[in-house]
């Protein structure tokens, strides 16, 4: 068990066409995260790693079935992408993009507040499911599957404490970055309440 | 960003807040000319980015231009908190008989925007705050709408601002909150809004600060950005280079990616006997040239006699960073000072692989890599 993410979730990745969208949708793939679309404007019909490219996100979800959503898309254009992604039925974004202006952070959590889907970010590292999913730019390899919830707003920080965790014999069912920015989609309190209800989650470090 | 007074002022003006007649000047005579002009009496005060300039000496009310010459005398020039005088804004003096507060900032607890009226002006209104809560009306604003009149109304009402200036004061907050808006403000304030002995409201004071990720779609605000205003040589660099940086007291110099890990270092540093010489976060995704600036940076600083590299790379990559310190190390005929280096995360054995390990020392572990800094530090001294 898990938060989130498993290896069920279909992510679709908007920017994938950029050079952080690129290569972190090879990354992602590698750790074996069903990474089934990529939404990039005017880039439709192309292909990267394999994987289709939409020209929204609206025909990803509808041609891959996607329920999940990456956002490596610039910060000019990253409230406007999180819009877009919140405009289609997925249950996760997760906004990795740092730099996103305040006040446009502060209308897509007005936009969250009138859907069922949970945004993670922005300016954050993502999230993982050990040994199931990666959505994000966490380095896969210092994970290591077991009963122990992280969530921090540190990226690196995560990661240090994750490797120290992991070396010393303890594993993770999920861990969250949900990102520095004065306004972000989830909290602290909102990520407690999702490893609460996880049965499989029995500690957590935050 | 912060905008100085009179540029703040002159936005605000633009957008139709009454401000008192001003004009900036950068020398005694031109101090003089002002206030002739003006008419006197007039206020004299620095324009640097610090708080309670008043109380500091940075702003003199003179009556004529004896009283000017002085005054303009002093304040040019002089170190303020730290912050040299070089312009002054002379301003014509407002016959006040009550002082009015009035400011939209975001609430980052509720992730909206709220807009404040007190009649509580002309004093900090953070101790306000902090001492009489009550005194502040807020109002909260539904970003996807904006600030309803009956909102504006509503604060000012709340607030018990007197009935004769209702009109005023809501007038002067939907534009405040407007600027706002359209100019990415991350502070808008005006405190005090005077209230002149004919019952008007003009604003005697003025504070924008813009939000930094929003500066690429406010180029003319952008264009207002003052690199001399800020602090020493050192921290003009880190302004140069676009580092967040903090230089400190100790020798060991620090850099890493993300600052919850530069911070962790920090505290291992100390924890080992060692003392930081800085905070230097080069952040996410940084490419070769950035880590050899960083280096450039930490070697600037006389004080360092050690440098530890802490990445742990997700979006950073460890041979980019690799590339960078061989680049920056390969420059020098003989390394300045011991580097010692630590990669994990993405792509971190092949940023072992390409270090040279004949211009720096390699440790697996945070610790490590830790102890061996200090332990060089502890050695040059």
């Amino acid at each position: 068990m898990s938060v989130l993410v498993d290896d069920d979730t279909r992510v679709v990745v908007q920017g994938i066409t950029g050079g952080e969208g690129k290569f972190h949708a090879g990354q992602m793939l590698e750790y074996g995260t069903n990474v089934v679309a990529g939404a990039v404007p005017g880039k439709g019909g192309q292909e990267v790693h394999g994987v289709p490219v939409y020209d929204t996100v609206n025909e990803a979800v509808e041609e891959e079935d996607a329920d999940a959503s990456v956002v490596f898309v610039p910060p000019a254009f990253a409230g406007d992408a999180m819009f877009e992604a919140l405009d289609t039925d997925l249950d996760l974004v997760v906004a990795i993009t740092e730099g996103v202006p305040t006040q446009d952070m502060a209308r897509v959590k007005r936009r969250l507040e009138e859907t069922d889907t949970h945004l993670i970010g922005p300016n954050c590292p993502g999230l993982i499911t050990p040994g199931e999913a990666k959505l994000g730019i966490l380095p896969g390899n210092i994970f290591a599957s077991g009963d122990v919830g992280l969530v921090s707003r540190s990226g690196t920080l995560t990661y240090q404490v994750v490797d120290n965790l992991t070396k010393r014999g303890i594993g993770q069912t999920t861990a969250i970055g949900i990102g520095g920015d004065p306004i972000i989609g989830t909290s602290f309190i909102d990520a407690l309440e999702l490893f609460e209800n996880d049965p499989d989650t029995k500690a957590i470090a935050m | 960003m912060k905008l100085h007074e009179y540029q703040a002022k002159q936005v605000f003006a633009d957008a139709g807040v009454p401000t008192p007649a001003s004009t900036l000047a950068d020398d005694v005579d031109g101090v003089v000319a002002a206030a002739e002009e003006i008419g006197y009496p007039v206020a004299i005060k620095a324009q640097v980015q610090v708080g309670g300039r008043g109380k500091a000496g940075g702003i003199k009310l003179v009556d004529d231009e004896d009283e000017a010459r002085e005054a303009a005398d002093a304040i040019l020039g002089m170190d303020l908190k730290g912050y040299h005088v070089d312009r002054v804004l002379v301003e014509e003096a407002v016959d006040f008989t009550d002082e009015l507060y009035v400011g939209v900032t975001m609430d980052r607890g509720a992730g909206k925007p709220v807009a404040m009226v007190s009649t509580k002006g002309g004093v900090d209104i953070e101790a306000v705050a902090e001492e009489t809560p009550e005194a502040i009306a807020t109002e909260h604003i539904d970003p996807a709408f904006g600030m309803h009149p009956y909102q504006a109304r509503k604060a000012v009402y709340d607030a018990g601002v007197d009935a004769a200036l209702a009109r005023d004061v809501s007038s002067v907050l939907t534009t405040l909150y407007r600027l706002w808006d359209d100019k990415d403000g991350a502070d808008a304030e005006i405190n005090p809004l005077m209230v002149t002995s004919d019952g008007d409201v003009i604003a005697a004071d003025a504070v924008m600060n813009i939000d930094e990720d929003a500066l690429f779609r406010q180029p003319e605000l952008a264009e207002m950005e003052d690199e001399a205003a800020s602090g020493d040589a050192l921290e003009q660099k880190a302004d140069e280079y676009n580092f967040d940086y903090v230089r400190l007291e100790g020798n060991t110099g620090i850099i890493g990616n993300g600052a919850g890990l530069v911070m962790t270092t920090l505290d291992l540093v100390d924890y080992y006997g060692g003392e930081p010489a800085n905070f230097l976060d080069v952040g996410g995704g940084a490419k070769a040239e950035r880590i050899a600036n960083a280096l450039d940076m930490v070697f600037s600083d006389e004080n360092v006699d050690s440098v530890v590299f802490n990445i742990f790379g997700g979006i950073t990559r460890g041979d980019e960073v690799a590339k960078g310190i061989n680049e920056a190390l390969g420059q020098f005929e003989e390394i300045p000072k011991p580097v010692v280096v630590r990669l994990a995360g993405t792509n971190w054995e092949e940023g072992m692989e390409i270090l040279n390990e004949d211009l720096v020392t390699v440790e697996e572990t945070l610790e490590e890599a830790v102890k061996r800094a200090v332990e060089y530090a502890e050695a040059e001294q």
